[in-house]
């Protein structure tokens, strides 16, 4: 059984898809968007901040590489604002965290969180599942049954996974 | 209740008009408490106990140092540092921090206002010493800058004063519209100075985890409209304007954790059972305020006619 999700680290739109209002209390924008369904909030969010100008990546890796090209010169008053499926911001965000961004400066947006990303904690391999929180999921690596915990991990981007039933002692009796 | 420090006053500084500078030691010589940056000590004034900024760094401290601006119309904790000589006892709760700098920040910009420097001195002399990247900005009265000589000494050519509010103003801004992402702010000021330095960087997009305050007065309140305060015990306490809850609830015999009395320290906060409280603390932050579920009754009132606590 889980707690209502908002008692826990699992973001809103980790668990439905969400799309917030641009910041308007920012100076300097940039918009990291992946797959074709995040092009109608990319134009949501530019009309919105118009007159001033949005830097827009359609980055084809995590787009580690975009954020850190802009980040190298940015200001405060910069926004980096995420839109995607689940996956691919959760982990662009966790870089943007890594990086010293602070969430007011952080906008997510996810068009699907039908795909959820599940580090095991027994041998640290991530595996994308459908499983939703509270359901198992086979490890991709070794291959234990893992739940899929109320938690996400905010700097690796991930759920939390461990063996569904490890209080159960299997061993010689 | 913290264990309290005994001190024993072993210097007064007195150069800058109407601003005093007390150095403090422990009474039996020891080295006294580290502390954060920022912190302040509650010294136990005559009447209320009052809230200092330390400004030392706060590493293996011998002496605690405040430097304190007479307010003739305060309620008497500036007066009575005013007061004090050379070898008097002084009472002092642990240092508290509620401005502590930003360990992971790449950049430090500190703005002080006025008496306000005494907290961003403390950040400075740590910054300077840990070899954080810092720069200053102090405007205070032209005769009336307190720790000048310090500032410039520890800062050089990373500090600049100013005694004029368009010079002030024209820096602060082009300071704050160019600083690299992991910077943060900390300012410490009269609360009107406060307020608009928040004003300029929240205009130039500083998200507000970037901004650090440190109230160090509170403005004169006015005495609120009456109230009632329903106890846990079923009985009604009537607040008139011009008494606080605190005192009400001291009146009917209540003993309520207080130190300040000026919605600054934290230690009267009171649950609330139903009704809505009118914040005019410093203390709860904007969620704590909105949860409604607590209030610091020193200060703070209730928005109806009745109030429910859980007393």
């Amino acid at each position: 059984m889980s707690p209502p999700i908002e008692l826990t680290s699992v973001p809103s739109w980790a668990v439905a898809p969400s799309v917030p209002p641009a910041d308007l209390t920012g100076t300097t924008f940039s918009v990291f968007a992946f797959g074709d369904a995040a092009e109608q909030v990319v134009d949501a969010w530019v009309g919105a901040l118009a007159p001033s100008p949005v830097a827009v990546h359609h980055p084809s890796g995590t787009g580690a590489a975009d954020l850190d090209a802009d980040l190298a010169t940015a200001r405060v008053g910069w926004r980096a604002m995420l839109v995607g499926p689940l996956v691919e911001v959760l982990t662009l965000r966790a870089h943007a965290l890594a990086k010293g961004l602070a969430d007011d400066e952080i906008v997510v947006a996810t068009t699907s969180t039908s795909l959820r990303p599940v580090r095991c904690v027994h041998c640290a391999a991530d595996t994308v599942t459908t499983a939703g929180i509270g359901e198992t999921t086979t490890c991709v690596c070794c291959g234990l049954e893992l739940l899929v915990y109320h938690h996400v991990s905010r700097l690796q981007g991930v759920f939390l996974g461990f063996q569904v039933d490890a209080e159960r002692w299997e061993g010689p009796t | 209740m913290s264990d309290r420090i005994r001190l024993v006053v072993t210097a007064i500084d007195d150069d800058v008009p109407g601003i005093r500078t007390l150095t403090l030691a422990a009474a039996d010589g020891r080295v006294l408490p580290d502390f954060t940056p920022g912190s302040h000590v509650v010294l136990e004034c005559d009447g209320p106990a009052n809230a200092y900024s330390l400004t030392g760094d706060g590493t293996m401290p011998t002496t605690y140092s405040v430097s304190v601006l007479e307010v003739p119309a305060g309620a008497g904790g500036s007066r009575w540092v005013h007061g004090l000589a050379v070898g008097d006892p002084v009472i002092a709760l642990p240092p508290r921090s509620m401005f502590a700098p930003i360990l992971q920040g790449s950049r430090h910009v500190l703005v002080a206002g006025g008496i306000g420097i005494t907290p961003i001195l403390s950040h400075l002399r740590s910054a300077v010493r840990w070899g954080r990247e810092v720069e200053l900005l102090y405007a205070y009265r032209d005769g009336r800058g307190a720790h000048l000589d310090e500032v410039k000494e520890l800062a050089g050519d990373r500090a600049r004063f100013f005694t004029d509010r368009t010079s002030f103003a024209e820096s602060l801004a082009a300071t704050l519209a160019d600083q690299p992402i992991g910077a943060h702010l900390y300012t410490c000021g009269p609360a009107g100075f406060m307020d608009a330095v928040v004003e300029t960087a929240t205009a130039l997009g500083w998200p507000p985890s970037r901004i650090h305050l440190e109230h160090f007065g509170v403005e004169a309140l006015d005495p609120g409209e009456p109230f009632q305060a329903v106890l846990a015990d079923g009985r009604v306490l009537d607040v008139p304007s011009g008494v606080s809850l605190l005192e009400a609830l001291e009146g009917a015999g209540l003993d309520v954790p207080q130190l300040c009395r000026q919605g600054v320290c934290g230690e009267c906060r009171v649950t609330v059972r139903s009704g809505v409280p009118l914040h005019r603390d410093l203390f709860l932050s904007a969620e704590a305020k909105a949860a409604n579920d607590s209030l610091m009754c020193c200060v703070s009132r209730a928005e109806g006619d009745r109030l429910e606590i859980d007393l």
